[in-house]
């Protein structure tokens, strides 16, 4: 007796009672031949890599099972012989097979090593998020010396009612306003 | 992974992982380069018992037609 991993491709054109039939014969040909099926999976339709007989999706089932040798040719003839059975891979477990099934989902389903983030490598600090007000403060001094004289002339501006509108008066204002507080802590 | 610097470590080995599941699409897509080919321990980082182990996994996986063998159009 020796331990088989078998998992096969049913053509999923074929309504859900055939496809369940194609998944109980196998199942019932490895307990014939006195075989003793240990988990079955039922992976259920999934696209295909590439295409297969025209085919873009397929059906797969997956048995880890113990049964002795002569499991083997009979299988590799049921899935020659039948056509729904597009592709399949039987393949020995040398090892325990409870600690094959542990192994199955090793990274786990949560996903906390993202095959993304392996091909990124750390960003570095970013630092303080920038708030709203902060790129002009960011430009440099320069600006800020130029907006601290223009904010002199456009408030005397809007005291006598210029031609700017007022929402953009009171914006420039409060914008300069609150610049204007570090250059004159600067001056003290 | 091509530009991670320092010492590189087998995740496999990291995880106490000894089996590759070839089922599992996700291992094996990121153990691939976009036209399907195996990546080289080299940039990896995978120890030699593990690489051999993932290609088995990989070349499993495309006889079931879960990894592709090449791509299936590429500029």
């Amino acid at each position: 007796m020796r331990v088989y991993e078998t998992t096969f491709i049913i053509n999923p054109q074929s309504d859900d009672a055939t496809i369940e039939k194609h998944v109980s014969d196998v199942k019932e040909m490895i307990l014939k031949t006195d075989g003793k099926i240990i988990s079955e999976n039922h992976m259920g339709t999934r696209r295909l890599a590439y295409e297969i007989d025209k085919l873009t999706q397929g059906y797969y089932a997956t048995f880890l099972y113990e049964a002795p040798t002569d499991i083997l040719p009979l299988l590799d003839h049921h899935f020659k012989v039948n056509e729904a059975f597009i592709r399949d891979l039987t393949v020995r477990i040398e090892c325990d097979p409870q600690e094959y099934l542990k192994q199955q989902d090793p990274f786990g389903k949560h996903g906390s090593d993202r095959p993304d983030d392996s091909r990124r490598g750390h960003r570095g600090d970013r630092g303080d998020r920038p708030a709203p007000g902060k790129p002009a403060e960011k430009s440099g001094e320069k600006p800020e010396v130029k907006e601290e004289t223009a904010a002199v002339k456009t408030e005397e501006k809007t005291e006598t009612a210029a031609v700017k509108t007022e929402a953009k008066a009171e914006t420039s204002e409060s914008d300069n306003a609150s610049k204007e507080d570090k250059p004159q802590d600067d001056k003290e | 992974m091509a530009v991670m610097r320092g010492k590189k470590i087998c995740r496999f080995c990291e995880n106490k992982i000894t089996m590759i599941n070839y089922k599992d699409e996700r291992i094996l897509k990121r153990f691939t380069n976009e036209r399907g080919k195996i990546i080289p321990r080299r940039v990896t980082g995978n120890c030699a018992m593990h690489q051999r182990k993932l290609t088995t996994a990989i070349k499993r996986g495309r006889v079931l037609a879960i990894v592709a063998f090449a791509a299936e159009s590429y500029r």
